[in-house]
């Protein structure tokens, strides 16, 4: 054990840089290391990916990591490649077939240690094969809070993760999330067969995030809150909003009022956009982006000083990680959020536009059935029942369940599967159930959200006790919250320095492209990509 | 481009009069829509090379129906444009332009210059290519950028893989190394950029982003310039279209790594699409439509299809077999006496001395045919 410990320790300064670990890391990576199963609930920011990372250099096989975050595993590949680790990969639906089983061969062939697969791959037969062949030390699963039923972020493929796990030999599991309440904690321990004792909590407050919720009776005084709050504060920070046409109506806001150091964010621009935009915000290049819950995820910026909600989320558990972004340096940060309670329509909104009903799921049946070339392309089904992906893949997952069809599998064109012998009749009815209660079960978590809002006692303290947390002795740097009593002004002392922009006079081609392009300084040799 | 400012309005209203005014009386307004997204349906191609709209061709990729629809419905109600039936015995409903909306057109250009920036563009012949060009570009410098300053760790800015691995691939060859490393991107791309205003050239320069910089979006470059966003898209393609053009035509003597981007790697024949270029590499091996619809297992539709794709791009093509010349003539005579290019019209006067298939190629043969020649020595 001793020498267990020395060894961790060496490797989290040779490869990680840093002196110590953060708490819950060394204890999670003991008990792996032991071959426990473990089930880790650390803060936004707390450290996950280290807690496989540093393991996966250190076990004789393979280090599964399954994520529903493509961007999240293509970034951190990226990362871990600069650093120098080519032993790093990622299998998700975005590569080709012949990118896949390119993978599959290098992957038998043991040359990767740590592996990222998005869970829909692993219902591929031929991935599981791989994986079994190479053997797997280490099964981690972020985001774990994505099986459960009642959690705010359900993921049908996550359910068949434990019988994925059996079959490649069951390696000891590690699941991560940052935000999971007591019973979708239970559901996890259940289904991954983890010991009340392997539970290793990271206390999910954030002593430097001071809270506020400021309520209003009109859009407009939203408007005017916005713009008064992003007056004073100070450093970079973030706006959330709800819909990507709220977020192009808040930059215009923001620019009307002269403010121009700001870009939109969402899930609808291109991919080159987003990424210039997420880079100039790393850099200070950018002090404001006005986003969707898309912008956020994989986002490693440690002086976020401020995260503003426009419209409130849909959860707390969505809430509390996106205001988690704030303050990684442990500097004081502020959360602010404009309480319009006419705001709900708009998630009810969204939770009709997502929910099936009766009639949906009977012609959805109908088209699955009626198909003879058992192939159905994402387009199809969308002109046919329009319905999103996200409503595509639960149909597909409760029909295979009631026994209409087996062997679903996702390719990039389409769905591809096989009839089940299920009754039509009784298999609808089983699947509009199963989609209400899990309507039901959003419904719940923003009627919490709601409450919170409501409430008027200390926001840090019903934080925690919705988690199920010890809501007594919650420590914080500055201040607490608006209920608690803050100054507001704190949060707006030190500026960030604001980019200045070269006038066209200023502006010159040769001078620009030559600091652009380091003129004559010589290209290293061996540099790559 | 979503919900658009009055200023933004201001300057696509006119873009899209321009490319309806075309239209009118022959098709759909919606025909234009797919236009300017860059559907590939042999109908939409066939549009742009009768009509004329290769500048609209893919010129918004990402304009969303719902703004179209609102487009539409404004120019309607502005009295710009008119439904307007398009013949005795055709239901189909087309459209016409009033004067007013002429008057629309004509103010864009005097206002925006709209004919000028749109004249080079060609969405059919450069539109992916375009793309290409400028996101290997982008890549190449933020590479170039970073390794003279050693740091090998950045996030690229270009995301997709065919690209990064181009860059990579070509960054390990000896000779561009050898360019590279004696600054022969930053010479090319200062006199092929030397030539234009310096607004021009900080548009594609402020966008570039290396070790020293993080580019801009377009949506930044027009809240610094004060223009429009829509404007400054379009001068961005306009830019892009000349320096491909320029560098194409002088070639690798002038700008060995220039043209590398500019370069088109590909098998197939980048005319067409790659189920119509099989079907033309059946047909050269003397196959006929039936043999090739047994041997590739394609519907008679799928197949005509084929072959008025390859009438557009392929002037080589003998077409005689499909289409006698003289039939082709009482096809083109009919047409231009109706002053219309739709096949009902046209197939209501000519009766049972043609097909459909043989209207069709006629129009197509013709429409690629003005197209090379308006294309012609100027590029």
């Amino acid at each position: 054990m001793q020498k267990l410990r020395g060894q961790l320790d060496e490797a989290l300064v040779r490869y990680f840089g840093y002196p110590s670990f953060r708490p819950g890391q060394r204890e999670l990576i003991e008990k792996l290391l032991q071959g426990k199963n473990v089930l880790g609930l650390l803060a936004t920011g707390g450290g996950k990916s280290l807690i496989y990372q540093l393991p996966s250099l250190i076990l004789p096989f393979l280090t599964l990591v399954v994520t529903p975050l493509i961007s999240l595993m293509v970034d951190q590949v990226q990362k871990l490649r600069q650093q120098g680790r080519r032993d790093v990969a990622y299998v998700n639906s975005a590569l080709n077939p012949e990118e896949v089983q390119q993978l599959l061969r290098e992957i038998r062939s043991g040359r990767y240690k740590l592996l990222y697969v998005s869970p829909e791959k692993l219902k591929h037969p031929a991935v599981v094969a791989a994986l079994r062949q190479r053997r797997v030390s280490l099964f981690a699963i972020d985001e774990a809070h994505c099986i459960s039923q009642w959690g705010h972020d359900f993921r049908t493929d996550y359910l068949r993760l434990p019988s994925v796990v059996e079959a490649v030999g069951s390696p000891p599991v590690l699941a991560l999330t940052a935000t999971a309440t007591a019973e979708v904690v239970e559901e996890i321990c259940r289904l991954f067969h983890i010991h009340r004792d392997d539970l290793v909590k990271q206390s999910l407050n954030r002593p430097n995030i001071a809270y506020d919720i400021q309520k209003v009776d009109s859009e407009q005084e939203k408007r005017e809150w916005l713009l008064h709050a992003l007056a004073h504060l100070g450093g970079s920070g973030i706006v959330y909003c709800s819909t990507r046409e709220a977020v192009e109506q808040v930059v215009r806001l923001c620019r009307e009022a002269g403010i121009d150091n700001v870009h939109g964010y969402h899930g609808g621009m291109e991919a080159m956009e987003r990424v210039l935009i997420q880079e100039q915000f790393l850099r200070n290049q950018l002090r404001l982006i006005v986003a969707t819950n898309a912008f956020g995820m994989g986002v490693d910026k440690p002086d976020i000083r401020f995260v503003l909600h426009y419209h409130y989320p849909a959860s707390l558990e969505a809430y509390v990680q996106e205001v988690g972004r704030i303050g990684r340096d442990g500097l004081p940060g502020y959360a602010g959020l404009v309480y319009w309670p006419g705001d709900t329509a708009i998630h009810q909104g969204l939770l009709r536009a997502e929910s099936l009903s009766r009639a949906d799921v009977e012609k959805f049946l109908q088209v699955v059935t009626g198909t003879a070339s058992r192939t159905i392309s994402f387009a199809q089904l969308h002109t046919e029942l329009g319905i999103g992906e996200t409503q595509m893949r639960a149909l597909f997952f409760y029909a295979e369940q009631a026994g209409m069809v087996a062997d679903v599998v996702l390719t990039k064109d389409g769905y591809v599967y096989h009839l089940g012998t299920g009754e039509q009749h009784i298999a609808a009815h089983r699947i509009a159930e199963e989609l209400a209660r899990v309507r039901q079960a959003k419904l719940e978590k923003l009627q919490a959200m709601e409450h919170w809002l409501e409430q008027t006692g200390c926001l840090r303290r019903a934080i925690a006790a919705y988690f199920g947390e010890q809501a007594d002795g919650l420590t914080y740097d500055m201040y607490c919250c608006s209920h608690c009593g803050l100054d507001r002004s704190y949060y707006g002392r030190q500026t960030g320095a604001a980019a200045r922009t070269m006038s066209d006079k200023e502006w010159d081609l040769e001078q620009v492209l030559g600091r652009l392009l380091g003129r004559r300084s010589g290209l290293e040799s061996g540099g790559s990509l | 481009m979503n919900q658009l400012t009055p200023r933004e309005f201001d300057v696509m209203a006119p873009l899209i009069l321009g490319g309806l005014l075309q239209l009118a009386g022959e098709r759909t307004p919606q025909s234009l829509y797919y236009v300017l997204v860059g559907r590939k349906a042999n109908q939409t191609i066939q549009d742009v090379h009768h009509y004329r709209l290769h500048p609209y061709y893919r010129l918004f990729p990402g304009f969303l129906k719902e703004r179209w629809q609102e487009f539409v419905t404004y120019f309607l109600q502005s009295g710009w444009m008119e439904r307007k039936k398009a013949g005795d015995k055709v239901r189909q409903l087309t459209f016409a332009i009033t004067e007013a909306g002429r008057q629309q057109v004509q103010r864009g250009n005097e206002r925006y210059r709209l004919d000028y920036w749109l004249s080079p563009l060609n969405g059919i012949v450069y539109g992916e290519r375009l793309e290409l060009f400028w996101m290997r570009l982008h890549l190449l410098v933020q590479t170039i950028s970073h390794l003279k300053r050693r740091q090998h760790a950045f996030y690229p800015v270009v995301q997709r893989k065919q690209v990064q691995a181009w860059v990579k691939q070509h960054l390990t060859r000896p000779l561009m190394r050898h360019r590279l490393e004696n600054d022969q991107l930053y010479n090319e791309l200062l006199e092929v950029l030397s030539p234009y205003d310096k607004d021009m050239q900080r548009l594609l320069v402020d966008q570039l982003s290396g070790a020293t910089q993080v580019g801009h979006t377009l949506e930044q470059i027009s809240v610094r310039s004060g223009e429009p966003l829509p404007l400054v898209q379009l001068k961005m393609k306009w830019l892009l279209t000349r320096l491909l053009c320029e560098v194409v035509e002088a070639g690798v003597q002038r700008y060995p790594v220039l043209s590398a981007l500019a370069a088109v790697e590909s098998a197939r024949d980048p005319r067409l699409s790659a189920s119509a270029g099989e079907t033309y590499r059946l047909l050269k091996k003397g196959l006929g439509i039936e043999e090739i619809m047994n041997r590739r297992r394609l519907k008679r539709g799928t197949v005509e299809d084929h072959l008025v794709e390859i009438a557009l791009h392929c002037p080589e093509w003998d077409i005689s077999p499909y289409l006698p010349e003289e039939v082709k003539q009482l096809i083109l005579h009919t047409s231009r006496k109706a002053g219309t290019k739709r096949l009902r019209i046209i197939k209501d006067m000519l009766g049972e001395q043609c097909s459909y298939l043989q209207i069709r190629l006629a129009l197509a043969q013709e429409g690629g045919m003005m197209h090379a020649e308006a294309a012609g020595p100027t590029g």
